[in-house]
């Protein structure tokens, strides 16, 4: 029995990992910090591998415990965040690569925002599995995803092919 | 017209490997230690620091450009170890390759002299040392001066050696000389960074030659133990500053953590600590990004550990009335927890699994 408890737990950290540590590369816009806490997650994920198992969404459990534990960092790097978007402006001759733009423009995006945009695009959790995971209303979360969304247009832009009912 | 899923998942860099010995790594919980306990080991640290300064004196030659061995890429899971050959060979024994930040670990050298004669070995303290460090930023104590001798006899000596993931030794002052880092709360040692580092033997080249550093990974701080069974909530939580708050503020802040019996360990970060941190990790890779901010615009803040989660609330609820306070950043939002066990609950209420059930309600259990 500990035998397949250990197998499912392993299972579960290599399945989840990657969509944990990308979830956090947009959600906190550091890699360094994204593999930390992702490496965290799954620490817990797998000291609680046998509950875990047994939920029928682990993913949420998981994507939960990282936002968590993300967002108590968050604060300290939000001037950074703003600042470094101010500063792309005011370097045009810089060329950010498309990417860096992109975790720019997410990271600049107030925190529930941000969540929600993550969970919903990233994630591709549905609106009623990110109120779940963000413990809001639903109605919240499609409010959060259509600012998200407006302010992603402004900052890269461009516009989005979204599902109906997200854009504004 | 773009597909903003896959817009976001252009924009994430491949996943790094997972490092599988996290998996296997004994749990360190209470690792944030008390103020008192936490002073005793910066102090034994300090001690140490000084040891290894004088071993490297001892045995450099008069030149203090001691080398690291070749670093391995990879290193196993559970015990490490790393020996050399020679008349006089050593081997050190670490008894796992990943600790917590600001805990210790006790290892084992054994020195095999095969030279047929006993060996005088002169040193500081205790015989051998082993710090963290990484390429580029190995510690490099102060030096001082004392040397005692041990007779290293035919046959094998064993030694215990400690390793701690702090800094070697701290600065008091507001502005530290570059390479030393602030000392937090009271004096004590700040502890290492999360991340990749080498355990490295400070000894005796003239012992077999430098020994290859053990790579190990020092993990963010533990959760206190029982608190944390639902995975997410940690005793830890953060006091912004207002930007511009005075230092009057700031020192009040101060007083009311220090003099909490509720604080297990606090941490004060200055404006210019968070500058010169923000400055080292992003003045490589976004010099555009540190031209564009000053200390100014970044708030001072404060780590907090409470001793108990409950602590953490009467805690934070006494710190958000003090002026200059921004907001206090609890690691998990009560009301939101709630809902979501609100929701979870509902899911077992439905699931067919009594399994399932019960291991949603334990999860969802009020923590202790």
């Amino acid at each position: 029995m500990a035998g397949v408890e250990h197998e499912d737990g392993e299972r579960l950290v290599e399945s989840l990992y990657p969509t944990v540590f990308g979830a956090l590369v947009l959600f906190l816009g550091d890699e360094a910090l994204a593999e930390d806490y992702a490496q965290e997650t799954m620490l817990r994920l797998w000291r609680e591998r046998s509950r875990v198992n047994a939920l029928d969404h682990p993913d949420r459990w998981a994507l939960r415990v990282a936002f968590n534990l993300g967002k108590s960092r968050w604060r300290r790097l939000a001037v950074e965040r703003r600042s470094y978007v101010q500063g792309s402006k005011d370097h045009p001759e810089r060329d950010p690569t498309e990417a860096m733009a992109v975790r720019a423009a997410v990271s600049d995006l107030p925190t529930r925002q941000r969540a929600a945009i993550v969970l919903r695009y990233f994630n591709d959790l549905s609106v009623a599995d990110t109120a779940q995971v963000l413990g809001c209303a639903e109605g919240t979360v499609k409010a959060l995803t259509s600012q998200g969304i407006v302010k992603l247009r402004q900052t890269l832009q461009r516009d989005f092919d979204v599902p109906e009912g997200d854009a504004a | 017209m773009t597909d903003l899923r896959k817009v976001l998942h252009d924009a994430v860099p491949p996943t790094p490997p997972f490092d599988r010995r996290l998996l296997d790594a004994p749990s360190t919980g209470g690792v944030r230690a008390h103020p008192r306990r936490a002073f005793t080991v910066g102090l034994a640290a300090v001690l140490a620091a000084m040891l290894v300064a004088v071993l490297a004196v001892a045995f450099s030659d008069g030149s203090t450009s001691e080398r690291p061995a070749e670093i391995p890429s990879s290193s196993r899971s559970g015990p490490v170890t790393s020996a050399n050959r020679g008349p006089v060979s050593i081997s050190l024994k670490l008894p796992s390759a990943v600790i917590r930040t600001g805990a210790s670990m006790t290892g084992t050298i054994h020195v095999k002299n095969r030279t047929g004669h006993a060996i005088d070995y002169t040193h500081c303290g205790s015989p051998f040392q082993v710090a963290l460090g990484r390429p580029g930023s190995w510690p490099r104590p102060a030096w001082n001066a004392c040397r005692t001798s041990t007779q290293l006899p035919q046959g094998v000596s064993t030694f215990s050696v400690t390793v701690v993931a702090t800094a070697l030794a701290c600065s008091g002052m507001s502005l530290p000389p570059p390479d030393l880092p602030r000392c937090i709360g009271e004096g004590q040692l700040p502890p290492l960074r999360p991340g990749r580092y080498y355990a490295r033997l400070y000894q005796a080249p003239r012992l077999g030659g430098a020994l290859r550093p053990i790579p190990i990974r020092v993990l963010p701080y533990a959760s206190q133990g029982a608190k944390s069974r639902d995975g997410w909530a940690t005793n830890e939580f953060l006091v912004f500053m207002e930007t511009r708050a005075f230092d009057s503020q700031v020192a009040e802040v101060r007083r009311i953590v220090a003099a909490s019996p509720r604080v297990a360990y606090y941490n004060f970060v200055s404006k210019e600590a968070a500058f010169a941190e923000f400055r080292r990790v992003e003045g490589r890779d976004r010099p555009e990004l540190v031209a564009s901010v000053t200390a100014a615009d970044l708030p001072a803040s404060f780590d907090v550990v409470a001793q108990t989660r409950r602590g953490v609330r009467t805690l934070a609820r006494r710190l958000k009335r003090v002026p200059g306070v921004d907001e206090v950043q609890l690691p998990l939002d009560p009301r939101e927890y709630r809902q979501f066990c609100k929701t979870l609950n509902a899911q077992g209420a439905r699931a067919r699994s009594g399994t399932a059930r019960s291991q949603i309600a334990e999860l969802c259990k009020r923590p202790r």
